[in-house]
């Protein structure tokens, strides 16, 4: 007996969902943990952002919502927020990061990006948009200068190096415009062309 | 008979000869003449020559064959001392650890004993997860007698306020979190204000009267006015002090002298029964 990846359809099915299990439980003990010791000028990247785009561009829209609520939930628990902000914020990049994944995550690579960059970004603004707690416009240029524009980058770049591995692990060949008509093209193709 | 003494006179005649050799090769001004060594350089050449060969081929196996055994030697006694540098090292990282928590309790435990506040340590677990608040989780929960609003110090000044508890472990609001508010007093003036948190980890001092005569190094501590800090706790020292034309208030801002984000012991303010 093999181990569980090279057995039945099923095993590997377990497998997987045991892994991505596995990495959203642990997401935010490690982002309250671990992550403090590879902050850059005090900024931390966002294991549970990162782990949530990456299940979701791979696994739907339904289970992004959910991974997100999760996720978010357990944010919300442990931090010193106390409403339920950032399950809702975390639900909703989750369907987002699906949707998106799952309309153009063919066309490029740096798609990815794009959607790490935009996820973070949005994460980073959300909660000064919904409770504006900014009393002078000096403490919002130095919140950005300090706060999101450092992080937004941060999240990008590690977001776009994992995922560009993940990528290119999981999806050797990508199908283009042009693969598409070499297809139809070849003759291979035995359904009515219009 | 002349048989004999002829061979008497042979013993005497090499033993001469000899001598008179042992002599011409000791004594050293025989030995710087030409005749000498025309006898002696070729001798000791071919001598000479033959043992270097042999003395060269000797050692290069000698060498080889103690290099070799000397190479397995080193290549274990490399691994073994490896080794050893490695759980040294080890070895020392834990014990400079060891010796930085116990100078660090050692000074929470003398604090706690020159103050009639009861309180109780605390390890820092956890950071804030979110990226918008600054909060940090300690090991002390209902179970260990934590409740929601007690006030968390250092020797050096205020950490923050618990703020959700749960049967292990509390979530501490820090001081520098813009959603935290501390009632404080500047110590020279006496003049009492609100300490709130910004963004960056420093704090602002808000609320002053417009004729305050605070300035940069004044100390700010608590003014006990409301839980969970007493008064006299400090809180930090005035960085920068600046009026503006139209502004009530002049705009004060604070440094905590607590470092907020190295923290990893606590103590937890106990609560004083209700009298």
């Amino acid at each position: 007996m093999g181990p569980p990846w090279s057995g039945s359809g099923a095993r590997r099915d377990l497998a997987r969902r045991v892994g991505w299990g596995a990495l959203l439980v642990l997401a935010v003990p490690l982002q309250s943990t671990l992550m403090g010791s590879v902050a850059i000028g005090g900024t931390v990247p966002d294991a549970p952002l990162l782990c949530l785009l990456l299940f979701a561009v791979f696994n739907g829209p339904t289970a992004g919502f959910a991974a997100g609520a999760v996720l978010g939930l357990a944010i919300d628990l442990f931090s010193a927020g106390v409403t339920v902000f950032y399950a809702v914020v975390y639900a909703a990049l989750g369907v987002g990061a699906a949707l998106v994944g799952r309309v153009t995550a063919n066309l490029h690579p740096a798609v990815l990006i794009a959607v790490v960059a935009a996820a973070s970004l949005l994460l980073g603004v959300s909660p000064a948009l919904w409770f504006g707690p900014f009393d002078r416009a000096e403490d919002m240029v130095r919140w950005m200068i300090s706060g999101l524009v450092p992080q937004t980058l941060y999240d990008t770049t590690l977001g776009g190096a994992l995922y560009g591995v993940w990528f290119f692990r999981h999806r050797s060949t990508r199908h283009t415009f042009k693969d598409q008509d070499d297809f139809f093209a070849s003759g291979r193709f035995s359904g009515p062309v219009r | 008979m002349g048989q004999s003494v002829s061979g008497s006179k042979r013993v005497w005649l090499v033993a001469a000869g000899l001598a008179v050799l042992i002599a011409v090769l000791v004594i050293p001004d025989w030995q710087r003449r030409p005749a000498v060594a025309v006898v002696e350089r070729p001798v000791a050449g071919l001598f000479g020559g033959v043992q270097r060969v042999l003395t060269s081929i000797s050692s290069w196996i000698r060498g080889v064959w103690s290099g070799y055994l000397a190479l397995v030697d080193l290549r274990r006694e490399h691994q073994r001392l490896q080794d050893d540098l490695d759980r040294t090292v080890r070895e020392r990282d834990a014990l400079r650890e060891v010796i930085a928590e116990n100078l660090r309790l050692t000074a929470l435990l003398a604090f706690q004993a020159t103050t009639t506040r009861p309180s109780r340590g605390a390890r820092v677990i956890g950071r804030d997860p979110s990226r918008w608040y600054q909060s940090l989780t300690i090991d002390r929960g209902s179970r260990s007698g934590a409740a929601a609003d007690q006030g968390v110090e250092l020797p050096t000044g205020i950490v923050g306020t618990v703020i959700k508890v749960f049967p292990a472990a509390s979530v501490v609001l820090l001081i520098s979190d813009t959603h935290s508010a501390v009632p404080v007093l500047v110590q020279r003036t006496r003049e009492q204000g609100i300490v709130e948190g910004t963004f960056g980890g420093r704090l602002r001092l808000k609320y002053l009267p417009p004729s305050s005569d605070i300035r940069a190094g004044d100390v700010i501590v608590t003014s006990g006015l409301t839980d969970p800090f007493p008064k006299g706790l400090m809180v930090g020292a005035v960085n920068r002090v600046e009026r503006s034309e139209g502004d009530l208030y002049p705009d004060v801002e604070v440094i905590p002298l607590v470092d907020l984000s190295t923290l990893e012991e606590v103590l937890v303010i106990e609560r004083l029964p209700a009298p």
